[in-house]
């Protein structure tokens, strides 16, 4: 992106969205120039007038005038087509750090056509379709990087359209103003068995089946077809089974003074134990510096926790 | 600012139709460039249609490089390099056909497109006619339409077209205005030089025995007439082109020491003014109605009031002129009295004996003499008839006395002949009479079929007296056409009659509306000239405005393309209802008939609610509909028996 670019983002209003409310394109905040097949058409319109007027033939200008006629016309249309589009950004899941971040948006339009060709992009990630019309609704999905644990603002979303003769494209940006969450990137997992702090849980028993869920490992051959965790497969995780084991509830604490080395690391260790641990059917709390989660268990607790590690800031002298 | 669709994989019927449009486009300069250019066009064509499935065929950028030698060798070899517009078109084509070949990108096809536009307006350098220009035009529309899409996500045929039509009918108006109002170059001409590579027929320099019966064969359009006011009747729809004095037994020739400019004559009625378009004759005649008053600036009027342009006719050409049908052309030079007295040749001794017996017997008494004349010719065995027969000797002679079988030039020469002997002066005029209105257009049509020949004779205080001997023998050539089909069968002329039958009125109608056509397209389009563009701004009140003027109308029709998409986009379709939702609007609508209070922020179990407590009695029906109703709007699948059941309950549902 050109400097020049990047100052014109930063000079141009975009429409706030927050999750869930409907934003509806208004025709004043739409900008429209030619793309360069517009610039190539004009080109085009400007020698076969020339051609025109040399041989100063009617049938020729009325081709001439026609063609930019309906280049004109493409004006407005593609104006039109992105005027009324509704876009409600959806709420989107918090990811580990380097996984792609997923902006979610619902797009329609309550008018009765349709409006082709609609494009939604942010950064690099783009995603297109045609919108029917009559309120039924199209998913586009943007993916971001996600560099940096804690709060991401994926920045200015750009809504265009090209239909519909691709001569012109007209935009306008909607901002979703809350932040995306990003947790920490969990460590690896070999790194867990080098540092086990605390208290040790027994190892997975390997060949008990029946019991407790105990977490998953990588596919060995000559695991049941049962064992295998086929959610896992279907994120692309590679081939995993799962364990089981006779659990006892014994809480565990994940601590952050039980560890050593920097901030980032411990935190990735800490992201990585969490994991693990609320794959296991204990309970578990988190202790960080200046901030205690007591010991619980489910989706809820397991946010609150990877939140907590995501917006870590170590102040010095806070514990 | 990337464009998404840019990397999608084009859709697959894109490339095989545009290749499909532009060869279409190519194919009328067939009739311009050699065959080897289209052979190079087609074969590129081929190659690439053949590539479409199976894409590792397509050459590579080296190939293309080594190919393209070759290619433009071929246009320079086949086409003359000082022909411009044939040059430019040939190497657009040859473009075009390498272009083909690295079909691959939507940059590609954009290229494409854009090179068939401009290939579109080379056809109209080289032919302009009506039905040329509605294929174009239907073939460019189409490859907007391809554009159109492009651009598009999904292949929607029919979203494709509501597109594209509604962009074309939108870009209308503008389009119109920008033509009328463009500022046109001020040429007289309108037209850029064209060879029309048909053969001509038409009068020519002279009238020879039996030119005119050949020519009235044709049913081609000599040229075609509107006036102003009131058409002239039939028998003044004279439209003389040439003047001929010189006969040496045989053939009727011009003179050309006529040439200096005539003078206006007196006319006796009011002036007709008319609107003249002529076809291309490849002759300087111009056919006025008798008698031109004065030419406008191009055009000559001679001595013997003939009408001459520059040069000749050699593309559809239109001239206002002016004519009185009721005139005195009281000016007879020496040089035309001693010519129109001549004969170069020894005329006969019963034709020198005919015409000098009417002499002796009238006394000089001009009028009397013609009326002998064309009374001899009425009452006498004479047939009017396209096959004269074969004839020894003196053709004068031989019609007069032997055969008495002929056309009008027949006529008028051998009566031209008669009054010379008789010694009145006399002079055969060459062109059309009458023609067909053409009620769709308002205009008329003077065929080829419509040639005619007839005398002027010098009468003293009457002045050039025009006589048609024709009329006498058939008076019914003057009031009706030929029927140059059914003449040329029968041993008598055959006159067009006109026929009643369905299907004939029909078919005439057809050619009408066809003539009409064409001719609005010559006169609103191809003869849109610095002239008429003055006029009719004249007419609309704009030429005050001038800058000012041409802005705001541009502007004008500018907004209006809008306004119309804005319309047009309305028109197309409501939204599908919901049935089940209409089911339940109704029932909403009879519960609040009946007195039941139900806010629009009810839902349905807020309604069951209050509607079990309207109507307790009818607890279970109502439970049943809410319940149907509720599974059919807001479940996963919709079944069409329970939707039946819905319809069927609310209707049996009694509401007192």
């Amino acid at each position: 992106m050109s400097a020049l670019t990047s100052r014109f983002r930063s000079w141009v209003r975009s429409e706030k969205c927050h999750p869930f409310e409907p934003k509806v394109i208004r025709g004043q905040r739409i900008y429209i120039l030619p793309t360069r097949y517009g610039v190539l058409f004009g080109l085009l319109l400007i020698l076969m007038l020339i051609g025109s007027l040399n041989y100063d033939n009617n049938p020729a200008y009325l081709l001439t005038f026609l063609l930019g006629s309906i280049a004109f016309n493409a004006i407005y249309q593609t104006w039109r087509n992105l005027r009324s589009v509704e876009i409600r950004l959806l709420q989107s899941p918090p990811v580990f750090c380097g996984e792609p971040l997923r902006l979610r948006f619902q797009v329609n339009t309550g008018e009765r056509i349709e409006h082709p060709a609609i494009q939604l992009q942010c950064g690099e990630s783009a995603a297109i379709d045609d919108l029917p019309g009559h309120a039924q609704v199209r998913i586009f999905d943007l993916y971001l990087p996600s560099r940096h644990r804690g709060w991401c603002y994926p920045g200015q979303v750009v809504v265009s359209t090209r239909f519909p003769l691709g001569l012109f494209r007209a935009w306008c940006y909607i901002e979703p103003e809350e932040p995306l969450l990003v947790y920490p990137a969990p460590a690896e997992k070999a790194a867990l068995d080098r540092v086990q702090p605390g208290t040790s849980s027994e190892g997975p028993n390997q060949d008990a089946g029946h019991e407790d869920f105990f977490g998953l490992r990588d596919y060995r051959s000559g695991d049941s077809p049962r064992q295998i965790d086929w959610k896992s497969q279907a994120r692309e995780r590679g081939l995993m089974s799962k364990q089981f084991c006779s659990g006892h509830d014994r809480p565990r604490l994940l601590d952050w003074y039980q560890l050593h080395g920097d901030t980032e690391a411990r935190l990735s260790w800490l992201t990585r134990a969490l994991l693990e641990a609320d794959r296991g059917a204990d309970a578990y709390g988190l202790r960080l510096p200046g901030l205690q989660i007591g010991s619980n268990r489910g989706a809820a607790h397991r946010h609150a926790c990877l939140k907590a590690l995501a917006l870590f800031t170590e102040e010095p002298a806070a514990s | 600012m990337n464009d998404a669709l840019a990397q999608r994989r084009l859709a697959d019927p894109v490339p095989g139709l545009l290749i499909l449009l532009l060869l279409l486009l190519a194919v009328p300069h067939l009739a311009n460039l050699g065959l080897s250019i289209f052979a190079l066009l087609f074969s590129a064509a081929a190659w690439r249609l053949v590539a479409i499935p199976m894409p590792h065929l397509l050459p590579g950028r080296w190939l293309l490089a080594v190919l393209l030698l070759p290619g433009i060798g071929l246009v320079i070899l086949s086409i003359d390099l000082f022909d411009g517009r044939r040059l430019g078109t040939a190497l657009l084509i040859v473009m075009l056909g390498f272009k083909l070949l690295e079909l691959k990108t939507r940059r590609d096809l954009y290229v494409c497109i854009y090179l068939g536009f401009f290939l579109t307006l080379t056809q109209f350098l080289f032919q302009q006619s009506l039905w040329l220009a509605l294929y174009l035009f239907v073939l460019n529309g189409m490859l907007a339409g391809l554009m159109v899409m492009l651009n598009r996500v999904q292949t929607n045929i029919r979203g494709t077209l509501l597109t594209s039509l509604n962009l074309w009918i939108s870009a209308l108006p503008m389009a119109l205005v920008l033509f009328l109002l463009f500022p046109r170059l001020e040429s007289p001409l309108w037209a850029i030089e064209i060879s029309t590579a048909q053969g001509l027929s038409g009068i020519g320099q002279q009238m020879k025995l039996g030119s005119i019966g050949e020519l009235t064969q044709s049913p081609a359009i000599a040229f075609r007439a509107r006036f102003s006011g009131k058409a002239p009747v039939a028998e003044q729809r004279y439209w003389r082109g040439l003047v001929l004095w010189h006969f040496d037994g045989d053939t009727w020739r011009q003179d050309s020491g006529l040439s200096r400019p005539g003078r206006v004559k007196v006319g006796l009625d009011s002036l007709l003014a008319y609107e003249i378009t002529l076809e291309p004759s490849q002759q300087p005649w111009v056919f006025a109605l008798d008698m031109p008053s004065g030419v406008p600036h191009p055009l000559l009027l001679n001595d013997d009031l003939r009408v001459i342009a520059p040069g000749p006719i050699s593309v559809r050409t239109r001239y206002q002129l002016q004519a009185y049908t009721d005139y005195l052309a009281d000016e007879i030079s020496p040089r035309q009295r001693q010519l129109g007295l001549t004969l170069a040749y020894q005329a006969r001794h019963r034709t020198r004996e005919l015409a000098e017996r009417w002499q002796r017997q009238y006394a000089g008494d001009t009028a009397a003499i013609v009326r002998a004349a064309l009374r001899h010719f009425n009452r006498e065995a004479f047939v009017y008839t396209l096959k004269p027969g074969l004839v020894a000797g003196d053709p004068v002679e031989q019609f007069l006395f032997e055969t008495r079988r002929g056309f009008c030039e027949h006529y008028a020469g051998s009566f031209a002949v008669l009054m010379r002997l008789a010694g009145i002066p006399t002079r055969v005029v060459l062109g059309y009479q009458g023609g067909e209105y053409n009620p769709r257009a308002g205009h008329w049509v003077v065929r080829q079929s419509d040639a005619h020949a007839w005398n002027e004779v010098w009468m003293h205080e009457a002045g050039w007296v025009r006589v048609d001997p024709t009329a006498a023998v058939a008076p019914e050539r003057i009031e009706r056409t030929i029927d140059s089909g059914l003449s040329r069968e029968s041993d008598r002329v055959v006159f067009r009659i006109t026929s009643d039958s369905p299907f004939a009125s029909l078919a005439r109608e057809a050619g009408w509306l066809r003539d009409a056509a064409e001719m609005g397209w010559h006169r609103w389009v191809l003869g849109f000239s610095h002239d008429r563009q003055s006029s009719l701004l004249d007419s609309l009140g704009l030429k005050s405005l001038e800058g000012y003027g041409y802005l705001l109308a541009i502007l004008a029709a500018m907004g209006l393309g809008p306004i119309l998409a804005y319309a047009i986009g309305r028109l197309r379709g409501r939204p599908p209802r919901d049935p089940v939702l209409v089911q339940w609007q109704k029932l909403l609508a009879r519960m609040q008939r009946r007195g039941l209070d139900i806010p629009a922020w009810f839902g349905p179990g807020r309604v069951l609610a209050a509607a079990i407590g309207r109507w307790p009695g009818q607890d279970q029906a109502l439970r049943e509909i809410v319940h149907l109703y509720i599974q059919l709007r807001y479940g996963k699948v919709r079944r069409a028996d329970q939707q039946q059941r819905l319809k069927q309950s609310i209707r049996r549902l009694k509401l007192s």
